[in-house]
């Protein structure tokens, strides 16, 4: 029987290093593996010994692309370590921060890195020279994103500002409006990014995903909030490890993450929006349903329309949280070194991500566990991956090439959280 | 001096811009030149941009000269210092530079040519970098690198303000 490989040795548009590689015997796809052959980057080992106040700023580093969940994620894990909740305005500027952070990171994804796979263009710079105006929407929008984690962390890319308990420093509402006009100009052009996106050539391919997000009665989920799935699931993230498990998977340096007893589940902005569609702002839910999408989308590739959304929720809500904000009246909660364990998930832009910590008596870290989303994602990618060759099999290995690159960008994909990543094989035999 | 730049808005004449991450061993070339031209240059803005190439072109619309230092992956001798002016020169394939998404300060330059979004004058001095593997500090060949490069910038900066004076 004859046999055709796939191969992209390294996949473009998405952050770090990895690889697809696709088998067929006859018409059948008999393998698939997203390889990441990025050495494994150790900072749960590096973590340990270092003291509780020094995690936010070290996790931060484990990404350029989204600090902010990382710092997120290791402060609320380590002030239930502490016992100690951070609430009223110290909390909403938490939440402005990871709207800043969703922003930055949607803006470059819809724009810069997902569009040109539905516009016909190998990358940002050739789609530049036709189309202007795209890549200028994500520069301006990903300017204001970019304003608000300046403000709130000290700095555009791997805030200084965040500590155990709070901030160092926080703004005054003047310095908060004056990042009004940018956020009220990017809401705008949120808002015809989603009609943009939604009007774009979008492959028909629906599938039946378990979604798994944070889930909060009173808000969009990104902090806190329950683990919740559409398949039942609603747990304390303290009870993560009891209900997700990691494996090796020996052509990748990245952890698999399983649902256990069900397989493989989706993280990021389709479940967020699937399980939480209820508490997006009002502009938010009327934007998604003129643009035709339900209050499910088990559409992948839909995802590009979807996370225009959640760009429009963030500056929305950016919005309304400078409006409300009362400056408080100390930057942070004293947070005192104590020994327990303290576990959190927060929704970084690409996903869930969790951390776990525990702390000796003098709040050192004695050791840490951290799963980001791209790992949680890996074994759908694989699913999704298998399902779009197996409906392109008779396209030539150029389309199938793209297809399978855009069947893997539809993830957003972080191979510098789950280590680094990628390129495609497909093999006929 | 300032001067009005395409947006309408004020321009600044000069603005250094040390890439990398300092944490990825030699791949903190640029925030190394970026430390010691901060007190040699304490009337220019200097500053490091350790996250995305695609900020570049965020930042460098409101400068009239920008000066770029980075590390490079070209196979030359550690330590090695490459000059370019964009435009007229182009960056090399072989010259590569770091990146996140696939997207550095070469794309960010192409990206920027194409969107008529450069600074007037842009200058890439570009160190070859040894390692870049985790951790703080560069090697010593690398080292002598950066020293090059402060030197051959701050006499560049010194043209660049006195022309922008006149």
């Amino acid at each position: 029987m004859s046999s055709r490989s796939i191969h992209v040795d390294y996949l473009a548009r998405v952050e770090g290093e990895g690889g697809i590689h696709v088998t067929f015997t006859g018409d059948q796809v008999t393998d698939v593996q997203l390889s990441i052959f990025e050495p494994p980057r150790f900072f749960e080992a590096f973590l340990r010994g270092r003291a509780f106040s020094e995690a936010p700023d070290i996790t931060a580093r484990i990404c350029g692309i989204c600090p902010v969940a990382y710092q997120m994620s290791s402060v609320h894990a380590m002030e239930q370590a502490l016992g100690i909740s951070v609430t009223g305005p110290l909390r909403a500027l938490r939440r402005l921060l990871y709207c800043g952070e969703w922003i930055e990171s949607h803006a470059l994804h819809v724009f810069m890195l997902h569009a040109p796979d539905f516009v016909g263009y190998p990358d940002a710079i050739a789609m530049a020279k036709d189309h202007p105006e795209i890549v200028e929407r994500a520069l301006k929008a990903k300017k204001a994103g970019n304003a608000i984690v300046a403000r709130l962390g000290g700095r555009e890319i791997h805030p200084i500002n965040v500590r155990v308990g709070g901030f160092y420093k926080v703004p005054t509402r003047r310095d908060l409006a004056t990042l009004q006009e940018d956020l009220l100009r990017g809401r705008e052009l949120a808002l015809d990014a989603v009609r943009w996106t939604a009007n774009l050539p979008i492959p028909q391919f629906e599938q039946d995903y378990e979604f798994v997000a944070l889930h909060h009665d009173d808000e969009y989920a990104m902090n806190e909030g329950h683990v919740v799935s559409n398949w039942g699931l609603n747990i304390l993230p303290t009870e993560y490890e009891d209900h997700f498990a990691e494996e090796h998977v020996p052509y990748s340096t990245a952890l698999h993450s399983t649902h256990r007893g069900h397989g493989a589940y989706l993280v990021g902005p389709l479940a967020r929006y699937a399980l939480n569609h209820a508490q997006l702002s009002p502009l938010a839910k009327e934007a998604a349903r003129d643009a035709g999408l339900g209050p499910v989308s088990r559409n992948p590739f839909q995802s590009i329309v979807v996370r225009s959304v959640e760009m429009l929720y963030a500056f929305d809500e950016a919005l309304r949280i400078i409006a409300d904000y009362v400056e408080p009246e100390q930057p942070h909660v004293a947070a005192e070194p104590r020994a327990g364990v303290g576990c959190a998930c927060t929704e970084a832009p690409r996903g869930m991500l969790y951390h776990r910590y525990r702390l000796d008596e003098a709040g050192t870290i004695v050791d840490a566990k951290i799963v980001p989303p791209t790992s949680q994602n890996q074994k759908i990618i694989e699913d999704d991956l298998r399902r779009v060759a197996a409906q392109s099999a008779n396209s030539s290995d150029e389309e199938l090439t793209l297809r399978c690159e855009q069947t893997v960008r539809n993830y957003d994909p972080c191979i510098s959280c789950s280590t680094h990543f990628l390129k495609l094989t497909v093999e006929r035999t | 001096m300032n001067a009005v730049g395409k947006q309408g808005a004020l321009t600044r004449p000069l603005l250094i811009l040390g890439v990398g991450n300092q944490f990825r061993s030699d791949d903190g070339i640029g925030p190394a030149a970026a430390d010691a031209l901060h007190e040699r240059l304490p009337t220019v803005a200097v500053e490091v941009c350790d996250g995305q190439g695609v900020d570049l072109l965020v930042r460098w619309t409101l400068a009239d000269t920008v000066i770029l230092i980075d590390a490079m992956r070209s196979g030359a001798e550690p330590g090695t210092v490459r000059r370019f002016v964009v435009p007229p020169d182009t960056i090399p394939v072989e010259c590569r530079l770091a990146s996140t998404h696939g997207f550095g300060p070469a794309e960010a330059i192409a990206l920027g040519a194409a969107l008529d979004q450069l600074p007037r004058r842009l200058i890439l001095y570009a160190v070859e970098g040894a390692t870049y593997a985790e951790g703080m500090g560069l090697c010593t060949e690398v080292e002598r690198g950066v020293k090059t490069v402060v030197e051959w910038v701050v006499q560049e900066a010194a043209v660049v303000q006195e022309n922008a004076t006149d």
